[in-house]
């Protein structure tokens, strides 16, 4: 999709359109002599002291453009009602801007990162009352909306999982997951910025897409459900093989490439399941054990929110992993495994030395690891390569979690 | 009327030694600065973080990776055997109870379940977490144990979900939980 120079129109919320109208009859009714009751407004009570020229310049900023190290953060709190992202600045730790969002949000980065879309939930009376579900795309230089969608109160409010919205391949759509009242994909098109349908599915979950208009979801019995669609909504479905048993339990936050369609997904156990998915179908790979079994006699396993990474030239996973015992699964780790994505080999072991919950790699030729820590509400910064740590941006929200990286 | 001779005799020896040792005048000046010094205790500074600790309880029991460790005794702490799987807040800290809502939430009516081991009479209890809703995220005795949690995929076993569906429509926001017994799982 290209970002277009547009104002918001489709699907403006309900409740704006509602004040518009009761903001223009009260005017009517003050006759146009009194200044507007609004929030804009200069208060006529303040001195001229208030409003004086000023001799410097202020000015509103723009982020610089997009690049590798682009780091955006969410901060949902703990199932709070409103969320922040932040945008950092990984080449140098420095806080960029922020963007707002409502209850357990869902951000997409399309176009090369130049913008996000992200897709939010809110409620009329705070944590109650008329729920609202929107998705509005935001000009990741300006950091201001250029379109605002309207979609079904629908979102699958869960902790925060990244592959539960997603745009198409191509960018022209926005797929998202509903779970209540049945199992369903809303569609979304980007060029008409309107909703299209509640297409169907059955008890799958995350969506993985590939190219013509075709995506994947990892259902309950190890397989993966293949759906087409049209422009319409309409969709084909077919299940591929099961490849993964019953007893692997898959973190909830895989790594997925929406440019490769490579799909690392990591079991509690440290069991490393991949496939390479096309418009053609899946390929699944070897799955192979990321702890050799004296490492698993030591407890080693992977655990935390965001525990795996991949960076697509390298072909290097990266895994969030710590000696732990069994059923603690989303706590903290402090190291990072980087494994050979074909042999499976340890490549280097990066000892972080804090509490780390989710990890991101840049896919630039000198890559970062980029490390939040809830806890001490920090993103910290290391060189993928030697493991140094660089740097660190802290004082970010509640519990910052998911690092979202350009591709 | 019975005489005790001990008790008497005891108490006089006692007098009268204390008075061969003591001036009237000591006497009086010990106990005036006995009687000052009593008064002057509470002015004096104490050490009550204590208390302080007490009125602003943080969350206890968090686990850590060494796993979930139950005890049978505090039921606002993490470890309470009964939160075994938990990931959010107990409303026990929140204005309900282990098994009732706070004032002016809603009750789920659906839930997720999960197997939790109660050391005091070493049985195991199937548990059906319910999230009460509609309020905003209590904040107190936030916990994370995720023992016997599964995926998404497996959302019947899985803690990461507002669970607040088909509570009032005004309701589907997550405040806290609150961990009701279904029955022995064995």
């Amino acid at each position: 999709m290209t970002i277009k120079n547009s104002v918001i129109r489709a699907g403006q919320p309900k409740q704006s359109k509602r004040f518009a109208v009761s903001l223009a009859f009260a005017t009517i009714l003050a006759g146009g002599t009194q200044a507007v009751i609004a929030g804009g407004a200069v208060p006529q009570q303040l001195g001229s002291e208030a409003t004086l020229e000023l001799m410097d310049t202020p000015t509103i900023l723009d982020a610089p453009p997009s690049d590798p190290k682009r780091v955006y953060l969410l901060d949902a709190g703990a199932f709070h009602m409103t969320s922040t992202y932040y945008t950092i600045d990984g080449n140098n730790n420095k806080l960029l801007g922020m963007t707002d969002a409502g209850k357990l949000p869902h951000m997409m980065l399309g176009d090369n990162g130049n913008f996000m879309a992200i897709a939010s939930t809110m409620y009329s009376r705070v944590a109650r009352g008329t729920r609202d579900d929107y998705i509005e795309i935001i000009d990741s230089k300006t950091h201001r909306p250029i379109a605002d969608i309207d979609i079904p109160e629908g979102r699958f409010l869960t902790g925060v999982m990244q592959r539960m919205a997603s745009l198409s391949a191509d960018d022209k759509h926005i797929l998202f997951q509903q779970f209540s009242p049945s199992p369903a994909v809303g569609l979304v098109d980007l060029e008409k910025e309107s909703f299209v349908k509640m297409m169907p599915i059955p008890d799958c979950y995350h969506l993985f897409p590939v190219p013509d208009q075709k995506f994947f979801m990892h259902c309950r019995d190890g397989s993966l459900l293949e759906v087409s669609y049209d422009s319409e909504g309409k969709t084909q479905q077919k299940n591929t093989k099961v490849f993964h048993g019953e007893e692997d339990y898959l973190f909830n936050n895989p790594a997925y490439s929406n440019k490769t369609g490579h799909l690392v997904w990591p079991s509690t156990s440290g069991r490393i399941f991949q496939a390479k998915l096309t418009a053609s179908g899946a390929e699944f790979m070897e799955p192979f054990e990321a702890f050799t079994k004296e490492q698993k006699a030591d407890m080693w396993a992977p655990g935390g929110w965001q525990p795996v990474s991949y960076h697509n030239d390298r072909n290097e996973i990266y895994l969030l992993a710590d000696q732990r015992d069994k059923w603690t699964h989303k706590l903290t780790s402090r190291y990072v495994f980087v494994i050979d994505g074909t042999t499976g080999k340890q490549l280097r072991r990066i000892d972080m030395g804090h509490e780390i919950n989710g990890i991101g790699v840049s896919q630039d030729a000198e890559p970062y690891l980029f490390a939040s820590s809830p806890g001490e509400q920090t993103l910290y910064t290391f060189d993928a390569i030697s493991g140094e740590e660089l740097g660190k941006i802290d004082e970010l929200g509640r519990a910052p979690v998911l690092i979202y990286l350009p591709e | 009327m019975k005489k005790n001779k001990g008790f008497d005799s005891t108490m006089e020896k006692l007098a009268r030694g204390t008075a061969s040792k003591t001036g009237r005048r000591g006497f009086i000046g010990k106990l005036g600065g006995f009687i000052v010094g009593a008064g002057l205790l509470p002015l004096l500074p104490v050490d009550r973080r204590g208390r302080m600790k007490e009125a602003n309880a943080t969350t206890t029991g968090t686990m850590d990776r060494s796993g979930f460790q139950p005890q049978d005794q505090d039921t606002q702490a993490c470890d309470y055997w009964r939160h075994c799987s938990i990931d959010g807040n107990l409303c026990d800290c929140c204005g309900g109870t282990l098994t009732s809502c706070p004032p002016g939430t809603e009750l789920s009516p659906s839930s997720w379940v999960a197997s939790c081991y109660n050391p005091g009479d070493q049985q195991t209890y199937l548990i059906a977490y319910r999230d009460c809703c509609g309020k905003q995220t209590c904040g107190r005795c936030n916990c994370l144990n995720t023992e016997g949690e599964l995926p998404v995929y497996r959302p019947e076993f899985s803690n990461d979900i507002v669970w607040c569906f088909g509570a009032n429509n005004d309701a589907m926001t997550y405040h806290c939980t609150i961990s009701p017994v279904v029955g022995k799982a064995s």
